[in-house]
């Protein structure tokens, strides 16, 4: 079955990126955009255009900035993990912060990982192929079906 | 005086009604005198409580003077760190749009750029890099003044380890030689203001060293009274008396980038990082002779 990461992030510089990047070892993983954080609650949770999930697939993991327009990051973590349907879902946070405040309020909220968006571009191909690895090779995925 | 001799004169005087009035006159004026005293004590009383009562006003007005004023200090200082670490924090993003970009044309479009175009991005690539630098050190130096931090005993061969682990390539890469005499000291810290101080101080003796020559470091320790003073020598190049204090202060470099890279930060991050932990940082330097550079802390053991 196909993967499908869901990239939230506003900066189309960084989407881009990391786009590229990621795309360079996984070029067969789909990577959706949303540019803020309410369009990603649409997403997640399959309302308007959304609800074709042939189209718009729910994914295995959710890649999220911190700032971002409508919705903050932390709030959507905050959202997902509430969802009774979502609340398991991985996300990773992807951000410029490498503020303690910022670590220590993700993983509050339930981030199953933090990482730093790094500035040159060889380090963020290195992420973005570490991240692949492990995250949807290594890493045992939620089990699929009905959550009791 | 005239008076009073005259009277007292009468008191040996040989009628009875004479001495009488001596004696009148000698207790009107005793009175007078009394009530002038008594009068001019008053008065003296009144003007002390004036002014103890000034006193304490003005003792009062200066305490919230100083209190207003310390208030609107930490406020300014909050926000110049809030500032640092916001313009650092969103000066990262447009720099990885320049980095990576540049970084692409190389890689994708090599072939169809001339050698003198490949050049530029080359440099424009390596000024992101440095940009990157500055951006780090100034975060790393407004972090200092906000995190509230608690204090207790570090050890310090342990953090100077952990120094020396993060510089083991850099020192490799110039096969220089490090001596630690320990036992280092245990001192009141702590490691996220003691690490970037052994890190600055480490990795400046191991840079700022003559072309061609390898670098030589030793660090050492001593007991003075209360504090602990720790001792990083090397065989650098080392710096003139008239810049020893300018050094400490951000931005200040004695080098341009081409001879000695670097962001002007380092040191006034040790300062800073020193200041909070209330230590002090200083040092013994000549040009030509080495640097000795010189922290203190409270000893504990």
């Amino acid at each position: 079955m196909s993967q499908t990461i869901l990239l939230v992030e506003d900066n189309t510089d960084d989407a881009e990126l990391f786009a590229r990047s990621f795309h360079r070892t996984y070029a067969n993983v789909s990577l959706p955009t949303v540019s803020d954080g309410e369009a990603a609650r649409d997403y997640l949770a399959g309302n308007g255009p959304y609800a074709d999930r042939s189209k718009f697939p729910l994914p295995n993991i959710v890649l999220l900035d911190v700032k971002l327009p409508r919705l903050s990051g932390f709030e959507l973590l905050s959202w997902i993990r509430q969802h009774p349907q979502l609340r398991r879902l991985l996300v990773v946070m992807l951000t410029s912060s490498r503020e303690s405040v910022d670590v220590r309020r993700a993983y509050d909220l339930g981030a199953n990982s933090y990482l730093v968006k790094p500035i040159a571009l060889a380090d963020m191909q290195q992420l973005a192929s570490a991240l692949g690895l492990y995250w949807l090779k290594l890493n045992e995925a939620v089990p699929a079906g009905t959550t009791p | 005086m005239l008076v009073v001799l005259v009277a007292g004169g009468t008191l040996w005087a040989r009628s009875p009604e004479a001495r009488l009035l001596g004696l009148a006159v000698l207790a009107l004026l005793a009175l007078t005198a009394f009530v002038l005293l008594a009068l001019m004590s008053a008065q003296m009383q009144a003007r002390v409580r004036e002014d103890e009562q000034r006193l304490a006003e003005l003792s009062a007005t200066l305490e919230k003077r100083v209190a207003e004023r310390t208030l609107a200090l930490e406020e300014a200082n909050e926000a110049l760190s809030a500032f640092t670490y916001s313009v650092s924090h969103d000066l990262r993003a447009p720099l990885r749009a320049i980095h990576g970009f540049s970084q692409l044309l190389l890689e994708e479009h090599a072939t169809g750029l001339s050698a003198q175009a490949n050049g530029y991005l080359e440099r424009v690539i390596a000024a992101t890099l440095r940009m990157e630098s500055l951006i780090n050190d100034l975060l790393q130096y407004s972090r200092l003044g906000r995190e509230p931090m608690a204090f207790a005993p570090v050890a310090l061969d342990a953090e100077v380890a952990v120094a020396l682990e993060t510089l083991a390539v850099e020192i490799r890469s110039r096969a220089a030689v490090v001596r630690v005499h320990s036992p280092l000291p245990v001192v009141m810290g702590h490691p996220v203001l003691i690490a970037p101080v052994l890190q600055n101080l480490i990795g400046n003796a191991l840079k700022f060293v003559a072309p061609g020559v390898h670098p030589e470091v030793a660090i050492s320790a001593e007991r003075r009274e209360q504090l602990a003073r720790v001792w990083i020598a090397d065989n650098g190049i080392g710096i003139a008396p008239a810049h020893h204090e300018r050094i400490f202060t951000v931005f200040e470099r004695l080098h341009g980038s081409a001879a000695y890279p670097g962001t002007g930060i380092g040191l006034a991050i040790v300062r800073k990082a020193m200041e909070r932990m209330h230590g002090h940082a200083g040092v013994d330097s000549a040009v030509g002779s080495g640097s000795r550079f010189w922290i203190e802390l409270p000893f504990v053991g």
